[in-house]
């Protein structure tokens, strides 16, 4: 610790180390072992104490089998200050947050695609059926019948250009609605698919934070993933 | 006889403006309209849009309760169903946001890879669907 200060009675003592510590809400480990650098991002003022803090590493922060361990930013303090009782430190991140803990298995390429496609096919065919559902339900078939005789003032053969042109707008409408035409969006914002992606991920940290919260002390055993 | 001229259009009035209350709760809660505002940047002339919707109800009303014949022809008809078709559209999409089917899906697969795709397909399934459906006369 190289910096001193002189105080008012002229005592040189030394100034305490500050270490900012930020910790996202989900982060992902894939080993048991568990350094802080992984988990949190720090920054001191003494590089060699910076260096050293990131190297520690965190005991049982997860147990045996992958899952999702809810943790404290205590646990994190508790582990600093054992090796460095002086420091000062400041947390910018969140109080609690939600270790998951995965076996580093890298998905195929083709797999994954697989899957892509797998979803679009269900995609297709449920969308297909469900809007015949929709359609039947509320006997479309019949108003078009009457909407197309107050335009033309003749009997509708149940299959004219309004049919027609109520299924072309159907797809434009939820590719309009999703703002993306295969890829190639149309805005620079993110899509709102991209949004509620975004916010379910974020509501199911909450949930699982919060969840844990409401155990008793006793039953929270610290290295069981959430939900077993 | 007149006690009946009386509660009639009571009853025509409270049920015009509960159903008038219950469409817009919904277009707005499904916050289709706000949706093509955004994409169009054309958030400042929402009071056209609010009065659009107005219209769009009265001219609705017009046509099915009265029967009042519509002009334009064919290519009115065309724009009817396009834009019919594009609402609904926008609509299912909608309703399919509000119970977060996607994101819950996704996560389940674990689906990385081309969620566009399925946006893709979906559509184009909708388009199929419709088209058959009323080809065949179902």
């Amino acid at each position: 610790m190289s910096d001193t200060i002189k105080n008012e009675e002229g005592e040189i003592r030394m100034a305490r180390q500050i270490l900012y510590l930020k910790i996202d809400a989900n982060v992902e480990v894939h080993d048991e072992k568990v350094y802080l650098k992984d988990i949190a991002e720090m920054i001191c003022s003494d590089q060699a104490v910076e260096n050293r803090v990131k190297t520690l590493s965190l005991d049982h922060a997860v147990g045996k089998e992958p899952g999702r361990y809810v943790k404290s930013v205590m646990e994190i303090v508790t582990c600093i200050r054992k090796e460095f009782p002086d420091l000062e430190i400041h947390n910018l991140g969140e109080a609690d947050f939600i270790l998951t803990y995965e076996k580093k298995s890298q998905l195929s390429e083709t797999l994954s695609w697989a899957k892509t496609v797998a979803v679009c096919i269900l995609s297709f065919f449920g969308a297909g059926f469900s809007i015949m559902t929709f359609n039947n339900d509320v006997n479309i078939t019949n108003l078009f019948g009457q909407i197309y005789e107050l335009f033309t003032g003749q009997t509708s053969d149940g299959f004219t250009v309004l049919e027609i042109s109520y299924s072309l707008g159907i797809g434009l409408g939820i590719i309009l609605f999703f703002n993306h035409f295969a890829g190639k969006k149309l805005t620079q914002d993110p899509t709102p698919l991209e949004v509620q992606m975004r916010t379910y991920e974020d509501d199911v940290n909450q949930t699982v934070i919060e969840e844990s919260r409401h155990k008793p002390k006793k039953e929270q055993a610290a290295n069981r993933p959430f939900g077993k | 006889m007149g006690i009946r001229y009386l509660i009639l259009p009571i009853i025509g009035f409270g049920g015009g403006f509960l159903v008038a209350g219950g469409v817009i709760a919904l277009v707005v809660g499904l916050g289709i309209i706000t949706r093509f505002a955004g994409i169009t940047h054309t958030a400042v002339h929402n009071r056209l849009y609010e009065m659009a919707v107005l219209l769009g109800g009265i001219y609705g009303t017009m046509a099915t309760v009265f029967r009042f014949p519509l002009p334009g022809g064919r290519v009115g008809m065309a724009v009817q169903g396009l834009t019919a078709g594009m609402y609904v559209g926008a609509w299912i999409m909608a309703l399919a946001e509000v119970v977060h089917m996607f994101p819950i899906f996704a996560r389940r697969i674990g689906l990385t890879k081309g969620v566009s795709f399925v946006v893709l397909a979906i559509a184009l399934g909708k388009v199929t669907g419709s088209l058959l459906h009323f080809y065949m006369g179902w």
